[in-house]
């Protein structure tokens, strides 16, 4: 991370993109967790926390295609979580396929 | 109600709470070197207010979103702890609609700051959240 006088967003966004990796295989982790447990409880709960917090920190950084699609698989789990909407797994694959092209990148 | 920490008008020492690392780091990092303030950072409602006493912050920069005990339960257990009545709480979230921002006043937070923020301008905001705390204005979103 780069001092402070110096942190400007491109510094913000260098470092952030060091950090998406491992910020996404954590989510990922995740999901796997909440697929095994059936799209239910403390799993999904926590996989639409991390989902919400990669959207902010995206945001933040200046990653706002990273934000997006968290973004995007947050308001899945959220319908999931609140309402009991019936998850599209092919749809969550997807957001997370294009997170992982953004990270490796 | 503004009591002890009245006395105190200078923001100094800032009790960050945020269980994102990065956001904690690059928010730490914009307090202190941008805007001057002694910063304490806890990942962790709970880890807030097993430090809370120690630190004696002027002012609680809350995440509302967190494992465990989240932002509002974590200022309900904050209010209950000693000095922990009348310290400024900011609660600092994705979610600012109108009606939350009701919700989180009548909670005890003198303000919101959304999500995401400009980590160069978070330090002015926290000021202005204080003076206008200071001078009894109502609470306002910035974003």
């Amino acid at each position: 991370m780069p001092e402070t006088k110096a942190m400007d967003d491109q510094e913000l966004r260098r470092y952030f993109a060091g950090r998406l990796p491992d910020r996404l295989a954590e989510v990922e982790r995740a999901r796997d967790d909440a697929r095994d447990a059936g799209w239910t409880g403390d799993p999904l709960r926590t996989f639409h926390r991390l989902a919400h917090s990669l959207a902010g920190a995206g945001a933040t950084f200046g990653y706002p295609e990273v934000s997006d699609l968290a973004r995007g698989l947050e308001r899945l789990l959220k319908a999931a979580l609140g309402e009991g909407a019936p998850l599209r797994e092919d749809e969550v694959d997807g957001l997370l396929a294009r997170l992982r092209e953004i990270a490796a990148a | 109600m503004k009591t002890a920490s009245m006395s105190a008008t200078t923001l100094r020492r800032i009790l960050l709470v945020e269980d994102d690392p990065d956001i904690r780091l690059v928010a730490t990092m914009a307090l202190e070197s941008v805007g001057g303030f002694s910063i304490v950072s806890c990942g962790s409602g709970a880890e807030a207010l097993a430090r809370f006493g120690e630190t004696a912050p002027d002012l609680v920069l809350l995440d509302v979103m967190m494992p465990g005990m989240d932002g509002p339960e974590t200022l309900a257990a904050l209010r209950r702890l000693p000095g922990g009545g009348d310290v400024p709480v900011v609660f600092m979230t994705a979610r600012v609609q109108a009606g939350e921002i009701a919700g989180y006043r009548e909670m005890g937070a003198v303000d919101v700051i959304a999500k995401p923020f400009d980590p160069m301008t978070l330090s002015e905001t926290v000021r202005e959240i204080w003076r206008a705390w200071h001078a009894g204005g109502t609470p306002e979103v910035y974003a």
